[in-house]
């Protein structure tokens, strides 16, 4: 009976309830006090007076129009971008695709606020394209610019994925009906896809409600408050009844919200049956000699939207004051001489990487056990938990920082972390681990079983199967995953904007508060450093990359070499 | 190694997997376990490596048990090795760092570096697949990655070798070849193995004796020869031998079908008797002028197939039975002759 040591059972241990009710309480509970507090006088009684009052000011319809206005016209500049280019780089033979493809995932890794900065002085009274353009930025037409560049890429690469997938039959079908080329993709390829693209539009719209930089650098400025914008005044005016009324609006926000999640996930699934399961890469549509014009034309976008304002925003890194011309002799490197001087400037970027790696580590871990637990285990606490954990996701920041200014202003526990870098962190993790958790998802569902199981009946015990055999299989997605959590963590503006403190700014808070301050130049150059550093972040995770395949080959070598020297002894 | 499976039951739920299964396994002895989908084989074979706890019964191994009343040892601290359907290599390590991951996590001894890289390579040796250490599964074709499966499992020196319809993903032509090298693999190396099988040719042509299942209950444990010549039962006939089963009545030891066909055979499982019908297999099926016998059969369709025809034979009550006849003797659909069956 010695063999008998180990046993398994499924039954909860106490630690795993513990360590889930504790979740439960993290992410859910900053947003039912935000809930009660928006009906809740500083003492504590049951009021609606917040909700009569916000009900009855004009102003606050006004907010309601605006954000309608800027996020819809965003959201349909956004999908005319996407589905144009996502047509051109699935169907047609237009050369140097990879080029473009690339070129127009640049807005993903770029923050929306680095990126408004940087048309902030592309479009500048006195810049060049305003001259020749007139465009006024700060204007509704601003945003829904900004918010259209910012937000194609999540659209363009659910567009191209579906493109690719529709059989090529069904339009050959169409075609041999006698439909004509553009007839077939207006009656065949975008109704197949619309469930797709409304489903991604709906979260363009949810992304760009999310937003506050953007609206912050551009609408202030403009006098266009929108509801995320309303919610920051109202928490930063510092009244008596300051959050209550900022709790009221933010309810307003989140049933939006909620209610574009719900119609989202409303309009997914359907029409999958014809799709089929392997992306089709041939050309389906030659575009004979408008190939160059047409190659000419989508570099000329890309270059406007995508590479001129990042290389606006070195120049003006590079300029003494705002409004001096870009010249040989103007160039300067006081402003980066006076951001490595700057401690404020300093402390943010490293306040920003510790937050980074603890969000990163933190929901790393919560991901793959949660992620595991409910792939592998079956577990019916961690399939709980998934529904937690992902649900602050949809939220938009704002919110959840409101949540957590109410939750924490007074100690819990004993433990006062509001107003110290700890509040920071533990938004980060609320907001991200849905990332990681997806990503986990997705390498467990493609990952056979049989992988873990063969190592199991080879005698491995657990440690040695993580070790060996699921981590290494598994890497790719889930250190793609953590890659995306650190960027968002780095670059975080939204729920920083109203959670930082003194000592605790972060990248995204310092460039806020330059720009605030009218230090456009100072913004500009930091955002350059913090772009800069990015990259070479990027470059160094390459290289790692490259190195570990090179390790990994090794043994590979070695094995050969061993085979040689036996074949030639036998 | 000697394994001994006593009363072993797996339920999900309310579904009985598996329902008091017997099997013993000896030293050295190839057990095919035969069945359609659903039986309940596989599920027999996972409780054997331990990915799932028994809901009752015991599972012993060289006499010490393993698995017993909702508790059982961990697979990796079983003496098994484990053929998986897929073949479950792992895409990140080339074929010699597969078969020393068992070495490397052995259960019955520490082997040095040395003795694991010669044992490893010995195995491959076995298998074929001596010149091909440094690849990675992705460059192996279907037969070699079966072979570097099996030659993994063996590694370690199992005291059971499990096998999960291992040939299943292969086609037809390197199936005939895989099932020599398991069989002369078996014999080089005398393991003790179970292997799971749907296809009854695998099973008939390579085991030393097969475990027959349907609806998780064990229908017939024996020799091929056993199985195929003497089904205990109605399913078993069907299943692997091909076996006509006439509809009739019996009293005692004579059978009576059609209009008053009488046959004499005492050896007939009671089982047959309860199912009121009778098994012979299709060459025991002889054609007679429709008045020389009490079962009348026509013809519904020939096939020729070469010194032999297939012939398929509607019964008055529309049963259909196959007949194996001399290709010479003149057949036609539509035709209507009396049937004797051979009793030997």
């Amino acid at each position: 009976m010695s063999s008998m040591s180990s046993v398994r059972s499924r039954r909860l241990s106490i630690p795993a309830a513990g360590a889930g009710i504790l979740l439960f309480f993290v992410f859910t509970w900053p947003l039912v006090y935000l809930f009660s507090d928006g009906f809740k006088t500083p003492d504590g009684r049951f009021t609606l007076a917040y909700l009569v009052q916000l009900l009855g000011d004009p102003s606050f319809y006004r907010v309601i129009a605006n954000t309608i206005i800027v996020n819809t016209g965003g959201t349909l500049l956004a999908a005319s971008l996407g589905i144009l280019f996502a047509f051109l780089i699935a169907y047609t033979d237009l050369p140097c695709k990879p080029l473009i493809h690339n070129l127009l995932l640049v807005p993903l890794v770029i923050p929306g606020y680095i990126i408004t900065l940087a048309w902030m002085q592309t479009l500048g009274q006195g810049s060049l394209i305003y001259r020749l353009t007139h465009f006024p930025l700060y204007s509704h037409w601003g945003i829904i610019l900004i918010f259209g560049v910012c937000n194609y890429p999540l659209l363009y690469l659910l567009a191209l994925n579906n493109f690719r997938k529709i059989s090529r039959e069904l339009e050959q079908a169409a075609t041999v009906s006698g439909c004509r080329k553009w007839s077939v993709f207006f009656h065949v390829t975008l109704p197949l896809s619309a469930g797709i693209l409304i489903n991604a539009m709906l979260l363009i719209f949810l992304s760009c409600l999310d937003n506050f930089g953007t609206v912050a650098f551009i609408g202030i400025p403009a006098n266009i408050t929108v509801l995320s914008t309303d919610i920051y005044k109202a928490v930063t005016s510092f009244s008596h009844d300051s959050f209550g009324s900022a709790a009221i609006r933010a309810i307003f926000l989140s049933l939006i919200a909620f209610g574009l999640m719900w119609a989202s996930g409303r309009t997914t699934g359907g029409l999958h049956s014809v799709m089929a399961e392997k992306e089709d890469m041939s050309v389906r549509c030659s575009l004979g000699k408008f190939r160059i014009p047409l190659l000419c034309a989508a570099l000329l976008i890309l270059a406007l939207i995508n590479i001129m304002p990042l290389m606006t925003l070195v120049m003006t890194s590079l300029t003494k004051a705002m409004g001096v011309p870009f010249r040989p002799d103007t160039v300067t490197l006081a402003n980066f001489e006076k951001i490595f001087r700057n401690s404020k400037c300093l402390n943010g970027l490293k306040n920003s990487l510790v937050l980074a790696m603890g969000s990163v580590s933190v929901c790393a871990v919560l991901g793959i056990t949660v992620s595991y637990g409910t792939l592998r285990r079956k577990s019916k606490l961690c399939g709980i938990l998934q529904h937690l954990l992902t649900f602050p996701y949809s939220i938009p920041g704002i919110i959840l920082g409101l949540g957590l200014i109410l939750t924490f202003a007074k100690p819990v526990f004993g433990i006062s972390i509001y107003g110290s870098i700890w509040i920071l962190l533990l938004a980060y993790i609320i907001r991200f681990t849905a990332v990681i958790l997806r990503a986990c998802n997705s390498a467990f569902a493609t990952l056979d079983p049989a992988m873990e199981e063969a190592g199991m009946s080879c005698g491995a015990a657990a440690p040695s199967i993580w070790k060996q055999i699921i981590l290494p299989l598994t890497s790719a997605p889930v250190l793609s995953g953590m890659g995306l959590v650190f960027l968002s963590s780095l670059m975080e503006l939204t729920t920083s904007s109203i959670l930082w403190s003194a000592g605790s700014e972060t990248v995204g808070v310092v460039i806020f508060n330059f720009t605030s301050a009218g230090k456009t130049n100072m913004a500009s150059a930091y955002s350059t450093v913090i772009l800069l550093l990015a990259a070479i972040g990027f470059g160094l995770l390459k290289l790692s990359g490259w190195l570990a395949e090179w390790v990994r080959v090794r043994p590979a070598v070695r094995a050969a070499c061993f085979t040689n020297e036996r074949s030639m002894q036998s | 190694m000697i394994t001994s499976v006593r009363h072993l039951s797996m339920k999900f739920g309310d579904y009985r997997a598996l329902d008091d299964v017997n099997l013993d396994i000896g030293e050295g002895e190839f057990v095919a376990v035969l069945g359609p989908s659903g039986c309940g084989k596989t599920t027999l074979l996972r409780l054997l490596a331990g990915f799932f706890i028994p809901s009752a019964g015991t599972i012993s191994m060289n006499g010490s048990v393993v698995a017993e009343n909702g508790y059982g040892s961990s697979p990796n601290q079983r003496n098994i090795g484990m053929v998986f359907q897929s073949y479950a290599l792992w895409p990140h390590m080339t074929v010699f760092q597969q078969i020393l991951f068992p070495l490397r996590h052995s259960r019955i001894k520490t082997w040095t570096k040395k003795d694991m890289e010669e044992r490893a390579m010995e195995m491959l040796c076995l298998v074929g697949m001596g010149h091909l250490a440094g690849r990675y599964p992705s460059e192996l074709s279907g037969g070699q990655r079966q072979r570097v499966a099996l030659a993994r499992s063996l590694a370690d020196k199992p005291g059971l070798l499990l096998m999960d319809e291992p040939l299943s993903n292969l086609d037809a032509k390197l199936k005939i070849e895989m099932r020599k090298e398991i069989s002369r693999i078996h014999r080089e190396t005398h393991s003790s193995i179970l292997y799971v099988t749907h296809d009854q040719s695998e099973a008939m042509g390579m085991a030393d004796r097969i475990v027959i299942m349907k609806d998780g209950v064990v229908q017939q444990i024996g020799t091929p020869k056993e199985i195929f010549s003497n089904p205990a039962n109605p399913f078993v006939a069907q299943f692997v031998g091909q076996t006509n089963l006439i509809p009739g009545k019996w009293q005692d030891d004579c059978f009576i079908c059609g209009k008053g066909e009488v046959i004499r055979n005492r050896h007939v499982p009671h089982s047959f008797h309860k199912a009121d019908c009778y098994p012979v297999k299709p060459e025991q099926v002889n054609l007679v002028e429709a008045g020389q016998s009490g079962l009348l059969a026509t013809v519904e369709s020939t096939e020729y197939q070469g010194f032999r025809s297939k012939i398929l034979l509607a019964l008055e009550d529309h049963t259909v039975i196959e007949a194996l006849l001399d290709s010479r003797i003149p057949v036609k659909p539509g035709q209507t002759f009396g049937i004797k069956l051979e009793t030997a």
